[in-house]
């Protein structure tokens, strides 16, 4: 195992328990119409899949059998009665009421239980989500605010290759995210609480990494945090106004957008939004948590967390690497 | 001894003291078998690209894109018989002599098909120079201009074969063999003639519809 | 009847008419089908353990969370070259090399239809394995997928020449599958021995002809959507470009167009091993014959019209992919009528050893009834939707693979080892094979349902602790571990059989069908007489089918059994009811099949270089054809009755 990964991995804590991304801890309709479509058909072809094995051994008993009392071999028509009825009539029973079930629960879960109120917009990129409010115009990227107890509309599409967003516990299933098209799926979280998502279409070098946290909130927490992602504070700090110069000057707004501070033809820059990077809880996409020490390293050099990231090492000097730390957490 | 084996039942010699025949040809020549089912496997190709040029067209809004003309119907069209013409002379050679001790009607016939097949390349040469996009232009310009290069590819080795079979057949060398390679030349000749034509129904008649 | 003792006379004439060259020529030149489907399989063996070791290196980098035994790209072409290993390189070779050495035996024919195509097909497969590896050797291996997605693996997010290597020797290996498949196609039609109407043609025979046809139908579209991944990515067309009108959806629908068929194409012959192995362990007929040929049959078709399963994420409406569930789930019915059909030949049957083939029959079963009813679950639309691409995932596929195609494979090893080397393989070990392999294979996959339910997606390098992933990761790199021993074990024994096996005889397991009859390894013209077939179990009816004896047969019958022109004469029988139709003569060993594989991979190993390699490689492909088809003999010269009967 890697030396870093004891110290400055998510801490366990972030997750109430091991399944935060488990699909049979359902926190959504979606979700939950889906496991019980699972736990059905579990059940069933349990019974039959162990039926059919138990069978084969008795079978395997009875020639035996046969073999030392030198029986068997009554063939007849007999057998073909038997196996058109257990290989052909039972197994169209059988999947019959699977298909129904199956497009009961699809039709179910196709399209939210209601009206949507939040768009959100997710955009995939070679190995990050840029997330937007359009609504709000908000553009943050790895992480998802959404209100408790109301469907979000979410709309996804990808910036490179394909991706496939997935957040097993409140969206039904995953969806892909495909470069020229605009796919729809909802979420919907029943509880307050924190779920994770991860790219299920691999999408190159860094794909193991590239996951997505989804942060379920009162509807009246979620509002504060929307009006709270205010652009542009006022600098007084001179460490941190230091810091804004090296963003600047170390080409960092090449490919980072900072709303209000950078140059207008540098908008839409093709790395992560950072307008709001100190409201974020993690680094790399889930990969480290947003702290001072993980941000300063980090930047310095991000192969180290994420080998194959496409952001490139930054040879600057301690003083500057701290100024633009300073900066950086301003940003909420 | 079970009854299609016994002699007198069709397939077998009625004479006990014959043999089987050598020479085969038609369904009896495994070489016909072969050539059918490459034949299988190349029209399944090309109904695969069919379909891929109509799902691409099926995802824009218009085709040709902007500012490309759509392709001549005169000229393509007459290409296009004289390739669906060109087996023809293969399959008169094959019908008129029955006798392959006296047959000269393949070292005299196929010069002829391959005049006709040749035909054609001359106008998709012609045809093709004269267009204003590339295949690097888009997606259109890379269906139109992979589709025709398939196809004339396809004609160019018919007339390689055509000319190989021309020179066995002016040596004397197909009289004394079964006619099944002559068979498995018109086959294959006939389906790059059909193919051809399902890839000119895709090319030219989906832009104008 | 058959062996040498029988006829003396016959057997040094007709083995020297069949003999394959000697020396270095034996190596260029031999077209026979026993040579060159022996080459396939012991090939097809080298990559399954090159792919084997792939597998244990992408199980011990996720024993634990974030290790570090492979770098990302490591990993990355490791997953790859284990997929397409697998696919391309070992299930689907090896079972053709089987057909290739069992189809002529089974069906009482001499030689394949096309020798020569036959030997082609091999070199064109051994060059494109060679090179892939060859890629691999130098870190140039493709790395995205067996699966080859765009736009992921577009020009212009993996430039360089690793996805290059996949799309030119994916595409020539399938030249190699459609070139065996168009032989074995006209090998069962045209050559069957007389008598073997297509009613009594034994079941394995079937499933190959089957699984040939569906070669001819879906390796098109593989063929035809790397055609244009090539053209993309070296001469600049957009065909998978959505900036320019092109569409990265055309891949998939292309791709599982034939992948989704391919699955089966690597599952029925498997199937048609155990419907051979299981009735010959049972001392009984098949039961349901027509049943399973139907079902095959149904698979068959059937098989071309789910390839959308793969597909259920894209965002397609639900309706219509309502429809492609019904049909996946349809396929379950086919899949069900074989396994009764098994269940019902054991349970009348008389058992009186459970040998090795039996063995690995049996564990096919289980493994296969738990891999299809996964397959039954994850063709329900919502379902898919939540666990595509997830463990979950990686556990079915490999319980229909490894269970449904690698154990057959297994079996058939262990059944027919005896008929090709004359020995048999080691019970014990044999045994210990698959206990191994089985308790290994099961311990590696079973937790991985659980996986891919908590969450871990397909095609990670490695993943972050604290997901609840850890314990059973390890558990199944353990598993994988074990099996790594089982296969340590088999190769072992072939090892030690090889050299040192108890003599086998020509048929140990007192097999139904003509392979049987011969020798072992059968001599090199498999059969002295042309046998005459009156049933589905030729070696089990009565009579015999070499009555009437060379003697008494009319003169048109005995004459194919005498090569009377010192040439390689085999029967033709009409396609249906095996009706003799005539002779054709066989080509002798030939240096063109080799030479026109050399030329293709010019053309097609050159284009990753240049493509002006490309028409080079034809005009020497062109050259070659014409050698090929130059009139010729095709008699043996220099060879004196009168003297070779002297020697003892």
């Amino acid at each position: 195992m890697r030396r870093w990964a004891a110290s400055v991995l998510l801490p366990v804590s972030l997750s109430a328990c091991g399944g935060w991304q488990s699909t049979l801890d359902p926190a959504s309709p979606g979700a939950s119409n889906i496991a019980n479509l699972w736990w059905i058909m579990f059940w069933t072809t349990g019974v039959l899949s162990t039926l059919v094995i138990g069978g084969l051994f008795y079978a395997v008993y009875r020639a035996r059998r046969h073999a030392r009392d030198e029986e068997g071999d009554r063939v007849g028509g007999t057998e073909r009665g038997f196996i058109l009825v257990a290989g052909a009539a039972m197994p169209t029973l059988v999947l019959i009421s699977f298909i129904v079930l199956s497009v009961r629960t699809g039709a179910s879960i196709s399209e939210p239980p209601g009206e949507p109120e939040l768009t959100i917009e997710v955009i995939g990129h070679m190995f990050w989500w840029e997330v937007r409010y359009p609504d709000h115009d908000i553009t943050t990227a790895n992480e998802i605010h959404i209100p408790v107890g109301a469907p979000v509309d979410v709309r996804v599409t990808s910036a490179d290759v394909i991706h496939s967003f997935w957040v097993p516990q409140l969206a039904p299933g995953k969806v892909d995210m495909i470069p020229g098209r605009t796919n729809r799926t909802w979420m919907m979280a029943e509880e307050p609480g924190r779920f994770r998502g991860q790219c299920t279409e691999f999408c190159g070098v860094q794909h193991a990494l590239m996951s997505l946290l989804v942060v379920a909130m009162p509807e009246e927490d979620f509002l504060a945090w929307i009006s709270d992602r205010l652009p542009g504070t006022e600098l007084d700090d001179p460490l941190e106004l230091r810091g804004r110069e090296v963003f600047f000057e170390a080409g960092c707004q090449s490919c980072h957008t900072i709303q209000g501070v950078s140059e207008p033809e540098f908008l839409g820059a093709p790395g992560p939004d950072l307008t709001h990077l100190a409201a974020r809880s993690t680094l790399g996409g889930l990969t480290i948590e947003n702290t001072r020490e993980n941000l300063t390293a980090w930047i310095l050099d991000p192969h180290h967390f994420k080998p194959g990231v496409r952001m490139p090492p930054s040879p600057l000097s301690g003083e500057d690497v701290g100024a633009l730390v300073a900066y950086l957490e301003t940003l909420q | 001894m079970s009854r299609e084996l016994l002699p007198g039942t069709p397939g077998v010699p009625s004479d006990s003291s014959d043999s089987l025949p050598l020479h085969l040809e038609g369904t009896r020549a495994p070489i016909v078998w072969g050539v059918v089912f490459l034949v299988l496997i190349e029209a399944t190709l090309l109904c695969l690209w069919a379909v891929s040029y109509l799902y691409l067209r099926m995802g824009v809004e218009s085709w040709p894109p902007p500012g490309v003309a759509r392709p001549g119907l005169l000229w393509p069209t007459i290409g296009q018989l004289l390739l669906l013409l060109s087996p023809m002379p293969i399959w008169i050679a094959l019908r008129s002599a029955r006798d392959p001790a006296s047959d000269d009607a393949p070292p005299r016939m196929i010069p002829i098909a391959m005049l006709l097949a040749s035909g054609y390349l001359a106008l998709k040469a012609w045809e093709y120079w004269e267009k204003d996009y590339l295949w690097t232009s888009h997606a259109y310009g890379s269906l139109d201009w992979s589709m025709s290069a398939y196809a004339v590819f396809h004609v160019i080795v018919v007339l390689l074969a055509g000319a190989v079979m021309w020179a066995f057949s002016t040596r004397g060398e197909l009289q004394e063999r079964s006619r099944a390679g002559l068979q498995a030349l018109l086959i294959y000749w006939v389906f790059v003639a059909l193919g051809s034509l399902l890839f000119f129904g895709t090319q030219y008649l989906v832009p104008i519809l | 009847m058959t062996t040498r003792t029988a006829d003396p006379t016959l057997h040094r004439r007709l083995s020297a008419v069949w003999a394959p060259p000697k020396g270095i020529w034996r190596f260029l030149t031999a077209v026979n089908h026993r040579v060159v489907g022996l080459r396939f399989m012991v090939t097809a063996l080298v990559f399954l353990l090159l792919a084997g070791a792939e597998a244990v290196a992408i199980r011990l980098q996720l024993a634990q969370p974030m290790l570090g035994i492979l770098s990302p790209e490591a990993y990355n072409q490791a997953f790859t070259m284990h997929g397409s290993t697998m696919m391309f390189l070992f299930a689907v070779p090896f079972l053709e090399g089987l057909a290739i050495y069992l189809v002529p035996l089974m069906v009482g024919a001499r030689e394949m239809a096309f020798p020569r195509l036959n030997a082609f097909g091999y070199w064109v497969y051994l060059i494109a394995g060679v090179s892939l590896y060859g890629a691999y050797l130098f870190g140039y291996a493709p790395d995205s997928g067996w699966y080859n997605y765009v736009p992921l693996t577009g020009i212009g997010f993996r430039p360089g020449v690793n996805i290059d290597f996949w799309v030119t020797m994916i595409t020539f290996l399938e030249v190699s599958a459609l070139v065996a498949a168009v032989e074995i196609i006209v090998t069962v039609l045209k050559h069957r021995a007389p008598g073997m109407s297509l009613d009594r043609m034994p079941v394995f025979v079937w499933a190959i002809l089957i699984t040939s046809f569906m070669i001819v139908f879906a390796m098109p579209a593989l063929m035809l959507t790397s055609l244009m991944l090539a053209l993309d990515r070296m001469a600049g067309f957009h065909f998978f470009n959505a900036a320019a009108g092109g569409d990265p959806l055309l891949w998939q629908h292309l791709f599982w167009f034939f992948g989704h068929p391919d699955v089966y194409i690597m599952l029925l012959p498997a199937v048609g091993v155990v419907s051979t192995v299981i009735p010959v362990f049972c001392r009984r007929p098949l039961a349901g014959y027509t049943l399973v040929v139907v079902s095959a049959l149904a698979i068959g078709i059937l098989s071309f019209g789910v390839w959308v399963h793969h597909m259920y994420t894209v965002g397609f409406a639900f309706v219509g992919l309502s429809f492609f569930a019904a049909a996946s789930m349809l396929i379950t019915i086919p899949s069900a009528i074989q396994i009764f059909a098994w269940i019902a030949t054991i349970w009348n049957g008389r058992l009186h050893e459970i040998a090795t083939p039996m063995l690995f029959s049996l564990g096919f079963i289980v493994l296969f009834v738990l891999g299809g009813i996964t397959g039954i679950m994850i063709a329900a639309v919502p379902f898919n939707w939540q666990i595509h691409d997830t463990y979950f995932i990686v556990a079915h596929f490999h319980y229909v693979l490894v269970g449904g195609s690698v154990f057959p494979i297994f079996a058939a090893i262990y059944f027919w080892f005896p008929k090709v080397v004359g020995r048999r393989l080691d019970e014990r070990l044999g045994s210990w094979h698959f206990w191994l392999f089985f308790i290994g294979f099961n311990v590696a996959f079973f937790p991985m349902h659980i996986i891919g339910f908590e969450g871990m997606p397909r095609r990670v390098y490695t993943y972050l602790p604290g997901l609840g992933w850890d314990g059973l990761n390890f558990l199944s790199t353990v598993g994988a571990l074990v099996m790594a021993g089982g296969m340590v074990v088999f190769v072992w024994n072939l090892v030690a059989s090889w050299r040192g096996g108890a003599p086998a005889g020509p048929d140990p397991w007192g097999g139904n069908t003509l392979e049987w009859s011969t020798s072992s390894p059968p001599e090199n013209y498999n059969f002295l007489l042309v046998p005459i077939v009156r049933g589905r179990n030729p070696l089990w009816d009565d009579p015999s089918p070499w009555e009437p004896s060379l003697e008494t047969r009319p003169r048109w019958l005995a004459e194919l059994s005498e090569a009377p022109d010192l040439r390689r004469d085999q029967v033709v029988t009409s396609a249906v009811t095996a009706e003799p139709e005539g002779r054709a003569i066989m080509p002798r060993p030939s240096l063109w099949p080799l030479w026109l594989a050399l030329a293709l991979t010019v053309s097609f190993l050159g284009a990753i270089a240049t493509l002006y390699l490309v028409p080079v490689g034809l005009a020497l492909a062109f050259v070659a054809l014409v050698g090929w088809h130059w009139p010729r003999e095709e008699k043996l010269v220099g060879y004196n009755e009168e003297e070779v009967n002297d020697e003892p």
